[in-house]
This record gives structure tokens, C-alpha cells and sequence, in this order.
């Protein structure tokens, strides 16, 4: 047989002492420059399609038999020639001519995650009221390989208190049907935690009727469902993934009398898990959820002024690290712990519209929030997610939807919105992944000093 | 030490009962290709379909099919290729994002052409019509390029710097 070394590929011992002694030597190009310019002129384009105008742009500025090349469009020369060009304006291929908006709308989709991902809880109280599909919505969603099993609910209380303690968040989720009838609710929760079943995510609706688990749900697509249960403005669901809740409990508080004090004990017990690195959070959300969702206002404001004040103090005892910020003294405050001495990993435990919510986030970035900040934030954030539209219809062209969905305009018009959202998801997936926006992955960075926006988003997020 | 290309993957000495395309590269050494194989590529195909070889039969019986421009030495790297990806599905051209590798498949075509340093392997798919090695041998070379400065891309080619001082100032 032969071997590679045949053909050079393999050093010999001498060749390897030699290079002990030599300065490291760069590798040999796959083709020399004198082989490149000889290619066929097929191959030649074929390799060219595969710059970047910036690439294309520095070739020509290395050598007059590129120049010559680019230059033999004038157009395209004058365009490259433009000031400030950055790597965002890449068109690599010139039948695909939406990688620009494709690669912008990757950075900021990216910087959205990360200021979401910091102080999405600010999120909360905005949008509220969503409409909840129901579970006959779910079982027509393509990508979910679950199905949904019944149970009944009902049960006092302190059992509740001990079976959330003993819940994984991060791996065990319930859904409760709207329109069932009460069941054993300690029963369902003892259930949830035999499966042990990963990936899973956890409602018990506004009226607790029935309990119907999702099982086997896989992450990503099960992630656009919590989602929507977040409360953040549908626009954002729509495009973006957002993190999730991984554990989302609703209760009737014709069921629970003092939601948040009673389960006190039951999240100091998760905490007190999550600080010993016993128990992973992404997001935890409590919620005495009323029938109507239409608590007075006021009645609301002063419920949740209470409940938080009763929980700062029961949480923050004996943790040095735990800190109080009052974003908006009427509806926003929150304060946040700290993993250990060293971590950078916080705890942030909101009290927030009859929700108490606990998210992991970045303890200095927390920390260091003052009031009044928010509003730079959700500035910021509202121009990423308007430019992140922008750029997301531009693309929204027939070949696009085709490339990128799968699907033409017309199958794509024609599916439910809560079909679209996995649809988007598996999408930007593919972006990422580089799929659909060249060859290779996209490019990790890329000069974005010029932007405003980017220079907003890095203002707050930094 | 030269290479043994009658012992290569793709000599003659192999199995017989395969089917096997045979092929003279330019210094006239015989080669066989499996058939699977030899399909990646397009030239074999144009052939085939011109001679009305569409048996197993007929392609054992076949002349061996000259490649006049094909080098024993890249054609030796492009059976190494082709059995590689006998059993890929075929190669979109167009539709080149639904054209998927496995981890493992990535890791072998960068390992194989990182080896190489040759433009006959370039001459040779494009010449065979091989569209998956053309496409990689592309974007390697491409690679080599993309996001390099100036003084990178005249480093890796070893260019001289040969505009005028006011060439270089008016591309500023």
C-alpha cells in the first residue's frame, strides 16, 4: 500500500530535530501563489465567491494581479473602496445576496441573548396577560415528540412546600390543563419527580383542573414554549430564543392563602441546593396566579411590596454577598445572591406582580445595577429587537423563506403563529450553525465600533 | 522514496469481483475505482451514459478510461477521496446547504487535505467533475485567505509588495 509519507506528508526524525533547532516554520499553503493563479477560471471564481468584500479587499490591497482581478468590476471596487467597511457587510456569494442582514441579525440576536440573559427579569410586568394556548395546540406542534397524560390535582399545601423542595427545575416541568377539573396536586408533583425525565417544563394553570405532563420533550423546541409563558412581549418570542423558566409554577390561590410565605422555606431549600452546586437553575418562577389574572392594582403593588420584604428578610440571613436593588420602587426590586466567595454566578430572587422568580444571572453585573439603569436597558434592548425585526423581514424573501424555513411563502403564511415559533427556532439554529448563510461558520467576530446600537447594547451590557 | 502505485487503493491488483472502473492516469499507470466511487464523479458518469454502460457487465469489459490530465500522484489522493465518500449522498451544487457532514467526515476531509500541498489535486477534481473535492479543495484554499490582512495574505504567498506608494495611497 502506499502511505501518505509517501508523498511527503509524514516528517522523519530528522526532519522533526531539525525543527527543534529552526524557528517554527509556517505551514506550506495548500497552493502556492504562482499554482492559485493558474487555476481554471471556473476554479479561480469558484474560490473567490468564497471572500468576503473585506477579503476580497485586502487581496487586492496585497498584490497588483488581484487588484487587476477585483478591479475588473468597477462597481464592485467602489463599493469595497467605501469607508468603514467592516466584516458585517460581508456578501460572500453572490447568489445568496442576504448574508449581510443574515450576519447582523446573528449579532444582535447574540447581544439580545446577553442582555437578556443579565436582566431579563426586567421583562417582567410587561405583556402580561398573554393568552395561554391550550394543550390541543401543543399536540398539533411539529418538533415536540411528547405526549400529554392527565392527572388529577389537589392536596394542602405544606406537602406542595416539601415535594417543590425536592423538584429538579432544571430537568422536571408539569403542564396543567386549564380546563380540567381539581385534582391531587402532591400526587401529580410525587409523579413529576418519579419520571426524572429530562427537559421537561412545569405550568400548573390558572384554574388547576388537571395536570397533563410533557414528556420527553427535547430542549430546544421545548425552550419556545416556556418561553411564551414568560411574559415577555410576544414580538420578542416570536424572534428570539429566550431563556427560559425552567420551572414554572402557577397556583389558584383559592388553593394557596399567603403563596410566597408559605413557600419560603421550600425556595431558602433550593437556594441552600444551588449554592452547594446540588442543583443547576436557569429560572425558577412562583406565581399566585388569580383566576382572573386581574389583581387591584394597588392591592397587587402592596401584596408584592409585602411578600418581598418577607422574603429579603428570611433569604438574606447569614449570606454577606446578598444584596438588595430597588430598579423601580413601585414594581421592580429584587436582590441577589451569590454562588460562593468566588463565583461570578448570581442568584437574582425577584418579587414581581405575584411572581416569585428566581434566575441565575452574572453576580457583578447584577450587582452593579442602579436605578434608572433600566431604562438605558430596555432602550437598548428595544433598538436591538427593532433592528433584529428590520433585518429579519429583509430577509423574509422568497428564496429566503425557502432556504431558511424549508418552505415556501405561501406554507409558511398558512401555519398557526405557535407553529411558526419552533419554525424560527430550528432556523436560527441553522444560522448559527452556518448553514444557511455560507459555507463554515459565521464569523466569531466582527468590527461593530461604527454601530450605535451596538454601542448602546455594549454601554448597559458592560 | 517514490510512491508504489501498483499497490495503491486504486491499482489494478485489486479484487476482481468488484466492479471496478478502470482508469490510465497521465504517465499511464492503470487504476481502479469501485463503481459507488467512481460515480462522484462526473466525467465517469458523461462517460458511461455515452457509451451505454449501464451494467455491471459492460463496466467490467470497458477500456480503461484515459485521464490525460490527471497525475498518478493526485489521482492516488482522489480514489482516497471517492472511497471515502462512496456511500455520502450525493453532492448538491446548488442546494449546497442541505450537503451534510458528520463530525467524523469533517475531521477526515481537513485531515486529508491538510496534508496537501499540491495544485494537481485541484486540476484533477475539476477535471474528474468530483463536485464535493472541488468544493473543499475551494474553501480550503479559501481559508487560507479569509480574514488575513494585507501583510498575512503577502506572508502566505510570499508576495512582494508592488504598488507605488500613491497606488497605496489612493486604495487607502
Amino acid at each position: 500500500m502506499v502511505q501518505d509519507s509517501d508523498y511527503g506528508g509524514e516528517s522523519t526524525e530528522e526532519d522533526s530535530e531539525d525543527d527543534d533547532e529552526k524557528p517554527q516554520k509556517r505551514p506550506n499553503p495548500l497552493l502556492s501563489f504562482d499554482e492559485f493563479s493558474q487555476l481554471p477560471l471556473n476554479v479561480w471564481l469558484m474560490v473567490m465567491d468564497l471572500f468576503s468584500p473585506i477579503d476580497l479587499l485586502n487581496l487586492a490591497r496585497s498584490h497588483t494581479f488581484f487588484k487587476n482581478h477585483v478591479t475588473n468590476s468597477p462597481k464592485k471596487w467602489g463599493y469595497l473602496q467605501k469607508k468603514n467597511i467592516t466584516r458585517s457587510h460581508v456578501a460572500c456569494r453572490p447568489q445568496h445576496k442576504t448574508p449581510i442582514a443574515g450576519i447582523r441579525f446573528c449579532s444582535y440576536r447574540s447581544a439580545l441573548e446577553i442582555l437578556l440573559s443579565n436582566a431579563y427579569f426586567d421583562q417582567f410586568g410587561y405583556g402580561a396577560g398573554w393568552g395561554l394556548p391550550y394543550p390541543e395546540q401543543y399536540k398539533s406542534v411539529p418538533h415536540v415528540r411528547a405526549h400529554t397524560a392527565l392527572l388529577p390535582i389537589k392536596g394542602p399545601t405544606d406537602e406542595l412546600c416539601r415535594e417543590i423542595a425536592l423538584l429538579e427545575p432544571y430537568r422536571v416541568a408539569v403542564y396543567a390543563d386549564p380546563k380540567g377539573q381539581p385534582g391531587d396536586f402532591g400526587a401529580a408533583l410525587r409523579d413529576v419527580i418519579g419520571m426524572n425525565r429530562p427537559s421537561l417544563w412545569a405550568y400548573f394553570g390558572r384554574e388547576i383542573d388537571e395536570m397533563a405532563i410533557l414528556i420527553e420533550a427535547k430542549g430546544p423546541s421545548i425552550r419556545a414554549y416556556m418561553s411564551l409563558y414568560m411574559h415577555v412581549p410576544r414580538p420578542n418570542m416570536d424572534l428570539y430564543n429566550i431563556r427560559p423558566a425552567s420551572l414554572t409554577l402557577e397556583m389558584n390561590p383559592a388553593l394557596v392563602v399567603q403563596f410566597h410565605r408559605t413557600l419560603i422555606p421550600a425556595i431558602n431549600t433550593i437556594i441552600e441546593q444551588w449554592e452547594r452546586r446540588e442543583r443547576e437553575i436557569d429560572a425558577v418562577v412562583l406565581q399566585n396566579f388569580t383566576p382572573s389574572n386581574q389583581w387591584p392594582v394597588n392591592n397587587l403593588k402592596h401584596k408584592s411590596r409585602e411578600e418581598f420584604a418577607a422574603l429579603y428578610e428570611e433569604l438574606c440571613q447569614g449570606r454577606t454577598d446578598a444584596h438588595k436593588i430597588v430598579v423601580d420602587p413601585e414594581r421592580r426590586q429584587y436582590f441577589v445572591i451569590r454562588r460562593g466567595p468566588e463565583s461570578d454566578e448570581g442568584l437574582v430572587v425577584a418579587c414581581i406582580n405575584a411572581k416569585i422568580v428566581l434566575a441565575t444571572c452574572d453576580y457583578t453585573f447584577a450587582r452593579n445595577r442602579i436605578p434608572g439603569e433600566a431604562k438605558d436597558y430596555l432602550q437598548a434592548l428595544d433598538a436591538v429587537k427593532k433592528k433584529m425585526k428590520k433585518l429579519h423581514a429583509a430577509q423574509l424573501k422568497p428564496l429566503a423563506y425557502k432556504r431558511i424555513y424549508e418552505m415556501t411563502m405561501q406554507e409558511w403564511a398558512n401555519r398557526q403563529p405557535y407553529n411558526r415559533i419552533p419554525d424560527r427556532e430550528k432556523a436560527i439554529d441553522r444560522m448559527l450553525e452556518g448553514r444557511s448563510w455560507g459555507r463554515g461558520n459565521l464569523p466569531e467576530e466582527f468590527d461593530e465600533k461604527d454601530d450605535p446600537i451596538m454601542k448602546a447594547y455594549r454601554r448597559v451590557a458592560k | 522514496m517514490a510512491p508504489n502505485f501498483e499497490e495503491a487503493p486504486g491499482s489494478s491488483k485489486r479484487l476482481k469481483e468488484e466492479i471496478l472502473y478502470r482508469f490510465h492516469s497521465k504517465e499511464g499507470h492503470e487504476f481502479t475505482m469501485e463503481k459507488a466511487a467512481a460515480e462522484l464523479s462526473g466525467v465517469v458518469k458523461q462517460i458511461s451514459q455515452d457509451l451505454g454502460i449501464d451494467d455491471d457487465e459492460s463496466i467490467r469489459n470497458m477500456k480503461p478510461i484515459p485521464l490525460i490530465n490527471v497525475s498518478s500522484e493526485a489521482f492516488h489522493y482522489v480514489v482516497k477521496w471517492c472511497e471515502q465518500h462512496k456511500t455520502m449522498p450525493p453532492w448538491e451544487q446548488d442546494k449546497w446547504w442541505l450537503n451534510e457532514r458528520d463530525e467524523e467526515m469533517k475531521k477526515w476531509e481537513n485531515e486529508f487535505l491538510g496534508g496537501l500541498t499540491s495544485e494537481q489535486l485541484f486540476d484533477a477534481a475539476n477535471y474528474m467533475d468530483i463536485k464535493c473535492l472541488l468544493d473543499k479543495c475551494a474553501e480550503t484554499v479559501a481559508g487560507m485567505i479569509k480574514g488575513k490582512s494585507v501583510e498575512e495574505i503577502r506572508e502566505i504567498w510570499e508576495l512582494e509588495n508592488d504598488f507605488t506608494p500613491e497606488e497605496e495611497e489612493a486604495m487607502k
